[in-house]
């Protein structure tokens, strides 16, 4: 017991430990590395949003049979930038009984609960800013900050569609909240850390070392679970009860305009990255490539050959015969590339399916009502994924044997 | 140097923000400022090598109980609270003064009774995962156990309140599937 | 992944928690019967066996415990206690388990509550008084308190649609609250002022020097408070009338008997356990605890004319003399305990016999409401008379030894005017126990209606008050194993 003064104890023995910076994994002068990480990662998620803005655009309109925007750019791949300018352009309008200075950091607040979540994630085996031991739930913390901003926003508007929004956010977001956390459980149990290199690693050794297809039924199940969890969290449809252009006018951001607007537009972007990223981490292996050794050969081919010859058979014009073989080459290429491509495309990658996934169920499920996504999550999602907890761990049981002693009669 | 001045920043913004919810006449601005106390709070525990806590603490308090805080709050549609009792009223002047004795109370208790000792350094490890969850399953897996208890009588009591009506018109309509 | 760590449950420690495995399974049990059944006969009859079944292993298993040497047992992990004091108080709360099952079902039907329902809850309620007596750190026993009290927010008010009854609700939740705040701040203060929320190193750190500490000293205060707060002592009785008049009759049974006498254990359990030390530290606060209780109690209860506002009131005095033990040496604390005990059973019956007045949706509420009741119901009404001479202290009843004993070691510690004290607001509890009784025994004007007994009811009110008897006439047998239960605790 030394007899000195409180704070400079702690000072001296604690915080030169370094604590705070080891929370963020980085050394001192790292300091200002990581803000130059964060750069980086900011870049990345405005570049990828740009994108995606567009891709879902682009998928809308084919999914609906039309051809989505064109004339900017190549297919019209600039022009989310062009509307991103306008954006900028167009005036900043406050409502004038709006509770101004929570109307101003609503947006931000948004933003920034999806952005920090990026500290933790891990796009390849360096290219990561921080591998806190508790990443998993660091993620889930930050993210679920995010429905305060929508709160504030929705309660600063003064507006009755912006507060609707933002009570039905409130209530979805609580309520998904205990699946979302419930279904990483399985996953957390087989990797035995909540770090997020160490979740990537335990599934190292080929595809059929990813926990999508471990442990079947049960993994499978979670990440179900975990992706239509997902889905609510970032108030995708079909659980955009929040937005819900056709009755509440666009919801929270009903009263928002220009760059505010915009930024609540890009926090749900960087929003449902970020819970791709997870996703892919948790379940599908994260950087790692498929190594499909684990897989005989002739099953990945005869599955190869079956898909063709589908293909073949519904084909009815020359167009379509060539649309296939370009696939098939494709396919091949990717295969011979197995291995030499690095880690940060296979992430991409992986990621950007589930992006897909996600732009394709908004564009052909119906919007649910709330009392069936009560339904779903209090009677359906959380019951299933308690069992799934058990049937996991029955499952570990028998893979690692039981342990001696559990019984102390 | 930095982690001297983060920890000061985050301590009186924490001040701040907890001021704000005694002081603040909004409900819904006394709810937030409540969420940023927390939040810096979290903050503290982080650099004190308790990440863990850091991060539950955000998780629960600040993205769980206060949202549903906000959601109740604005579902009462609350006003603001009605500035009927004078800006120097004896209750409120009293109220002040019961507060500021009993900050001074503490901070003598705590100054006379560690007097700047301080009982031991935590060991390395202490705030993290395993060290954590190896004590829940052993020194204190009686209170853990009991939690979950205590949580189940809750839940049976919540549904037992927000049910409306008459048990027994319940049992009729609806059959056993209460 | 590093090597598993066994959990710490030694070969016995679950016979040791057994009473409270049995009330949680029991709990389980009604929540399940719930569910299985849709016809209300069938839920109520299993409802009734599961409870029973619940309580009787709660005893057996309490029985079953290898109390060794006589010493203390830490057990699972060193967050509990096993001895001789917790088999005592297992007993206790399973027979009030079993006599609450039995006696309470009528006013739980009367009070629009469905008896599975109220029993789910309450089996909650009794596992945290089973861990309430065992507690071994204050986490522990904080937790027990919050189990115990949790149920009884609810069962307090979810049924009742008029106001008295949702002020007592809410009374109850808000200044419940505020007692496990205070709790829970002078645990955090006495962690502070330590570094340990385990009872033996609190023990050894307070009687080495560590109670100069102004953070031990009013953690413990404010320890004493939140305990206090629960067992409905003055100060901190405020909440008692109003709840207890407010709430259904069973509900109020359950606080008068069951929260009290887990409230007690606890605080027994705190102050002459291994903590003993820091007893003499705050035995200024706590005299001023009991001569308060006694006086406001008695004084309170003798201008009811409600009688569960007089049977609050005359707990808060209760509370009082029992709390006086703890002022002595061990055989104050073995008075107290015995008090616990005497106490329990006489309130137990008494509650019990006034649940059985009344019809239909309405009970008796006032005094006057029982004029004439012995010449139309003579053997309650006899059954009656015996518990509350037991609470006024008159021989031969159980409540006459007790105070006895609680006076007697008053007096040998040096506490002569609180024993002085003691006897005077005795008196005044005589007159307003003895109104109760003239008004069933000398007034004929009334009719009170009485509703149906089970013959089960009788058995077991037949058996509180011939327990009650039986303490005052032959207080050996219990006052010795009561003995030895409290040297157990040091």
């Amino acid at each position: 017991m030394q007899e000195i003064n409180g704070v400079s104890y702690l000072t001296k023995q604690i915080w030169t430990d370094a604590t705070w910076l080891r929370f963020l994994s980085l050394n001192e002068l790292g300091f200002f590395l990581m803000l130059i990480a964060g750069v980086l990662v900011l870049t990345f998620v405005l570049a990828y949003g740009t994108f995606v803005v567009w891709a879902e655009r682009k998928v809308a309109g084919h999914v609906q049979d039309r051809l989505g925007p064109m004339r900017v750019g190549w297919h019209g791949w600039l022009q989310t930038l062009a509307d991103g300018i306008k954006l900028m352009m167009k005036e900043d309008i406050y409502p004038t009984l709006a509770d101004k200075p929570l109307f101003v950091l609503a947006p931000p607040i948004v933003f920034l609960s999806a952005f920090v979540g990026y500290a933790v994630v891990p796009f390849s085996q360096n290219a990561q800013m921080a591998d806190l031991d508790i990443g998993v739930l660091y993620i889930m913390a930050t993210a679920s900050l995010g429905v305060i901003g929508l709160i504030m926003a929705g309660w600063a508007s003064n507006s009755k569609w912006p507060l609707y929004g933002a009570m039905r956010s409130a209530a979805l977001t609580v309520a998904y909240g205990i699946p979302l956390g419930l279904s990483i459980i399985p996953v957390l149990m087989v990797a035995g850390s909540l770090s997020m290199q160490d979740l990537v690693q335990s599934q190292n050794g080929g595809i059929l070392h990813w926990n999508f297809f471990r442990c079947w039924p049960f993994m499978p199940l979670a990440f179900i679970i975990f992706f239509i969890s997902n889905l609510a969290e970032t108030n995708r449809v079909p659980f955009d009860i929040a937005e819900a252009e056709s009755e509440l006018v666009g919801g929270y951001h009903t009263e928002y305009s220009g760059v505010s607007f915009s930024v609540f537009f890009l926090a749900e972007y960087a929003a449902m990255y970020l819970a791709c990223a997870v996703t892919t981490t948790l379940f599908l292996g994260g950087y790692l490539p498929p190594d499909l050794s684990g897989i005989p050969l002739i099953l990945s081919l005869a599955l190869l050959g079956i898909f063709l010859f589908w293909r073949f058979k519904t084909f009815h014009d020359r167009s379509q015969v060539s649309e296939a073989i370009f696939c098939a080459i494709l396919v091949a290429a990717i295969t011979l590339l197995w291995g030499v491509w690095p880690y940060f495309f296979w992430f991409l990658a992986k990621t950007g399916v589930l992006l897909y996934l996600m732009l394709h169920l908004r564009w052909t499920l119906p919007r649910l009502r709330i009392d069936q996504m009560m339904y779903m999550c209090w009677k359906v999602l959380t019951p299933v994924a308690f069992i799934n907890i058990l049937g996991t761990g029955l499952w570990w049981m028998w893979i690692t044997g039981i342990p001696k002693n559990w019984w102390p009669y | 140097m930095l982690t001297t001045a983060i920890f000061y920043v985050l301590s009186f913004v924490c001040i701040l923000a907890a001021l704000m919810t005694v002081t603040l006449s909004n409900p819904v601005s006394c709810a937030l400022s409540l969420i940023l106390c927390l939040a810096c709070l979290a903050g503290l525990y982080a650099q004190l090598a308790a990440g863990y806590v850091a991060v539950l603490q955000i998780l629960i308090y600040a993205g769980a109980i206060m949202v549903l805080f906000l959601f109740v709050v604005m579902l009462l549609n609350l006003s603001d609270e009605e500035a009927a009792e004078g800006r120097y009223d004896v209750i409120r002047g009293l109220k002040g003064l019961i507060c500021f004795a009993f900050l001074v109370d503490l901070y003598v208790l705590v100054e006379v009774s560690l007097g700047g000792r301080i009982y031991g350094c935590p060991a390395p490890g202490l705030g993290s995962l395993e060290a954590i969850g190896e004590l829940l399953f052993t020194r204190y897996m009686v209170s853990f156990e009991v939690i979950s208890l205590l949580l189940t009588a809750a839940v049976v009591g919540v549904v037992l309140i927000t049910r409306k009506g008459p048990a027994s018109a319940l049992a009729a309509g609806r059959g056993g599937s209460s | 992944m590093g090597t598993p760590i066994p959990l710490p449950i030694m070969p016995g420690d679950l016979t040791a928690i057994g009473p409270l495995l049995a009330v949680v399974i029991a709990a389980a049990g009604f929540l399940a019967v719930d569910m299985a059944f849709t016809r209300e006969e069938l839920k109520n009859r299993w409802t009734f066996i599961i409870g029973i079944i619940g309580a009787a292993l709660a005893a057996v298993t309490a029985l079953m415990l290898d109390i060794g040497t006589g010493e203390s047992r830490l057990i699972l992990g060193e967050a509990l206690y096993a001895d001789l004091y917790t088999v005592f108080f297992d007993l206790l709360f399973a027979l009030l388990m079993g006599a609450s099952l039995v006696l309470s079902w009528t006013a739980v039907e009367r009070a629009r509550m469905k008896p599975v329902e109220f029993y789910s809850l309450a089996a909650f309620s009794f596992a945290g008084m089973f861990l309430t007596s065992r507690a071994a750190d204050l986490l522990s026993l904080f937790l027990a308190i919050e189990l115990l009290s949790m149920p009884l927010y609810v069962l307090a008010g979810f049924a009742t649609t008029s106001k008295t009854g949702r002020e007592a609700a809410l009374k109850y939740f808000v200044l419940g609250s505020v007692a496990s705040a205070i709790l829970l701040f002078g645990i955090a203060l006495m962690y502070g002022g330590t570094g340990s929320i385990d009872y033996v190193e609190l023990g050894a750190q307070v009687s080495s020097g560590g109670r100069d500490s102004p953070l031990v000293l009013a953690g413990l205060a404010l320890i004493l408070a939140g305990l206090a707060f629960k067992v409905g002592a003055v100060p901190f009785h405020m909440w008692t009338p109003d709840v207890y008049e407010g709430s259904p009759t069973a509900v109020t049974a359950l606080m008068a008997t069951g929260v009290k006498a887990a409230g007690l254990a606890a605080a027994i359990r705190f102050l002459a356990g291994p903590m003993a030390a820091a007893l003499s530290y705050v035995s200024v606060m706590l005299w001023w605890i009991v001569a308060l209780s006694m006086v406001v109690g008695n004084a309170g209860a003798m201008l009811q004319s409600n009688v569960k506002r007089l049977l609050a009131y005359s707990s808060i005095a209760h509370a009082g003399y029992i709390l006086m033990g703890l002022l002595g040496d061990s055989l104050g604390t073995a008075a107290a305990v015995y008090y616990t005990a005497v106490y329990v059973l006489s309130v137990a019956g008494a509650f019990g016999v006034v649940q059985y007045f009344g019809d239909g949706d309405r009970e008796l509420e006032t005094v006057d409401d029982f004029n004439g009741a012995a010449k139309r119901h003579p053997w309650i009404s006899l059954l009656f008379t015996i518990f509350l001479l037991s609470l006024a202290g008159i021989p031969p009843t159980g409540g006459f030894v007790a105070k006895f004993f609680v006076f007697g070691s008053a007096i040998q510690t040096g506490h002569i005017g609180l024993a002085l004290l003691g006897v005077l607001t005795s008196v005044i509890g005589i007159y307003y126990y003895l109104r109760l009784v003239i008004a069933m025994w000398m007034k004929d004007e009334g009719r009170p209606v009485l509703a149906e007994l089970s013959p089960t009811s009788w058995v077991v009110l037949g058996l509180l008050a011939a327990s009650v008897l039986a303490l005052g006439c032959m207080p050996g047998w219990l006052w010795l194993i009561v003995q030895s239960a409290v040297v157990s605790l040091v």
